[in-house]
């Protein structure tokens, strides 16, 4: 089932097209990255969804088009888009007491929210006084709140140091264990990829690749490869049914297009050729990024 | 479904903890209070000033803040003192957009309308409030003028409470299209103090009497200037000659609702 459907969504502003005919579909229980440089219309599009924004063309549907509002849907999502806005004045728990109220959900919760991200020694500072980590850590808080189905997190690390980085990270992790269905947009590449199972990548407001981790960061990919007689690998490789592009190194071959180890594997053994190294290079999604993005 | 209980609540939330609400809440009580111990320490100076003379008895059965007179003029004092409340609503209003919580308010699962509405029930609490405290004012000063209490007279609250009603929503409409709470406040005061009348000026110029019913010419006339008309000159009586009360009731309903549509029409199309 999928938790989010859209569907040629565009949104212009004047002369800008900061949206354009994107498509995607976000399944349940998934970790989904939005990547994208500044600028490439991530939290547009999250904006957009959340009906924060018209979008000018196209639809999207939360929830499998369960009859609900869209009020009532935002209700069952958890959301950081952009800043954490909350009132200057109150202290963390009064703010979330807004948040609960807003969300028709009980305050029981407050507390154990506040100690999860790690507020709970600060009981009576104002928002206002709040340092950014910790106005970041509140608003997480806020989405966490009335154990909301889906979790939306735009740039969800702003403002944190290291350690509350990776504190995110684990929360990220955690929450997916326990069936969140989470979008994540950010331009940070390495945190998406070590929390994300699903990736969509933004640019100038247009999709330029989505879908499962794994297929986006492996189409194309490197695998490395040797055999006891390297002259007939290099020959069948010649032959493979598809254009491979072939670099000898290290008295084996480095071979890119579209296969997979599998079939290379199942090719040359049905060649009369033995493997001793069948190794498929993983790109991390940094330089698969860099590849689609400026390609 | 919108609930409105919790719309209410929600208001009520935001507001509990923040002392400027109740800084400004106690100035509108410290100003009020004020104007009513002036009103009726003149009072009492004008029953001195009579005692012994041959109209005393007049002036003790026609006090201006004694029943039932009070009704009217306990309440027409009371609204010079609707900026303060107006300063409120602005101030409240454009904090949503200066902290950007009314975008928060959506995202969590309010919708425009929902959002439209929690500002419309602080309206009516406000003006409620203020009517509140208006009617502890007539009764106050019914008691220490000596006078008997009468119900004759009490639609004047009534009309209060719509005066307030409307002032208000013209606060809220200043702050929601300008939400800038210095410049909504500017824009705020301009209107009621000059611009309206200047409006009027122009429409009687063109459709002369016209011009008596713009939005707070129609509620001022609900609750007319309780001292001045019996001895006002003829030109003064025209200008306080008002429609008929079917009229003017009719006609505050009618900008009511024209000025929700409007604040709908725009919080509900933009984006945020």
């Amino acid at each position: 089932m999928n938790v989010l459907k859209v569907q040629g969504l565009g949104k212009r502003y004047g002369n800008l097209q900061a949206l354009e005919e994107v498509s995607f579909e976000v399944p349940a229980g998934s970790v989904f990255g939005i990547l994208g440089p500044n600028g490439s219309g991530k939290t547009t599009l999250l904006g957009t969804v959340l009906e924060i924004l018209f979008p000018s063309t196209g639809r999207f549907e939360w929830f499998a088009g369960k009859d609900l509002s869209g009020a009532q849907q935002r209700r069952r999502i958890g959301t950081l888009l952009e800043t954490p806005n909350f009132y200057p004045y109150l202290t963390g728990a009064q703010n979330l007491s807004i948040t609960a109220s807003v969300r028709g959900c009980g305050v029981d919760g407050i507390s154990q929210v506040l100690k999860r991200v790690g507020l709970a020694e600060h009981p009576k500072l104002p928002f206002g006084k709040y340092s950014l980590g910790m106005k970041q850590r509140l608003a997480i808080g806020g989405c966490l709140l009335g154990e909301p189905e889906v979790l939306i997190f735009d740039e969800p690390t702003n403002g944190l140091d290291p350690s509350g980085i990776a504190d995110i990270r684990e929360l990220i992790g955690q929450l997916h264990k326990e069936g969140k269905t989470m979008i994540v947009a950010s331009h940070l590449l390495d945190q998406v990829e070590k929390v994300c199972t699903h990736v969509a990548i933004l640019k100038k407001g247009r999709l330029l690749e989505s879908g499962p981790m794994e297929s986006v960061l492996r189409s194309e990919i490197a695998i490395d490869l040797k055999a006891a007689d390297p002259r007939a690998l290099h020959q069948a490789l010649l032959e493979f049914s598809v254009e491979l592009s072939i670099k000898e190194q290290d008295g084996g071959f480095r071979v890119s297009g579209d296969v997979t180890p599998e079939q290379l594997n199942r090719y040359c053994f049905d060649k009369g050729l033995t493997l001793t190294l069948l190794s498929p290079q993983k790109r991390d999604l940094e330089s698969r990024f860099l590849e689609i993005t400026h390609g | 479904m919108v609930n409105p209980l919790a719309l209410v609540r929600t208001e009520w939330l935001k507001l509990k903890h923040y002392r400027a609400f109740w800084g400004i809440v106690a100035l509108y009580l410290l100003c009020f209070g004020g104007v009513l111990a002036i009103a009726l320490a003149t009072q009492r100076n004008f029953q001195k000033m009579s005692a012994g003379m041959k109209a005393a008895a007049t002036v003790a059965d026609n006090l201006p803040f004694g029943f039932p007179a009070a009704w009217q003029s306990v309440p027409y004092l009371a609204s010079w003192l609707f900026f303060i409340p107006a300063l409120l609503l602005i101030l409240i209003v454009c904090n949503e957009f200066t902290f950007r919580t009314h975008r928060q308010n959506l995202i969590e699962g309010w919708s425009r309308a929902g959002f439209l509405l929690s500002k419309l029930f602080l309206v009516a609490g406000i003006s409620g409030f203020c009517t509140l405290v208006a009617g502890i004012g007539i009764a106050i000063a019914g008691v220490a003028s000596q006078t008997m209490p009468t119900r004759v007279g009490m639609g004047y609250l009534g009309a209060f409470w719509l005066q307030s009603w409307v002032y208000g929503l013209v606060a809220l409409m200043a702050a929601l299209m300008i939400r800038r709470a210095a410049l909504a406040l500017m824009a705020y005061l301009a209107y009621v103090t000059i611009l309206e009348s200047f409006l009027r000026f122009l429409i009687d110029r063109q459709w002369p009497g016209y011009g008596a019913y713009l939005p707070l010419k129609t509620v001022n006339a609900l609750l007319p200037v309780p001292f001045l008309k019996e001895k006002a000159p003829d030109v003064l009586k025209a200008f306080l000659d008002v429609p008929g009360l079917p009229v003017l009731l009719g006609l505050t309903a009618f900008y009511s609702v024209a000025m929700i549509a409007l604040m709908a029409f725009r919080f509900g199309r933009e984006d945020l």
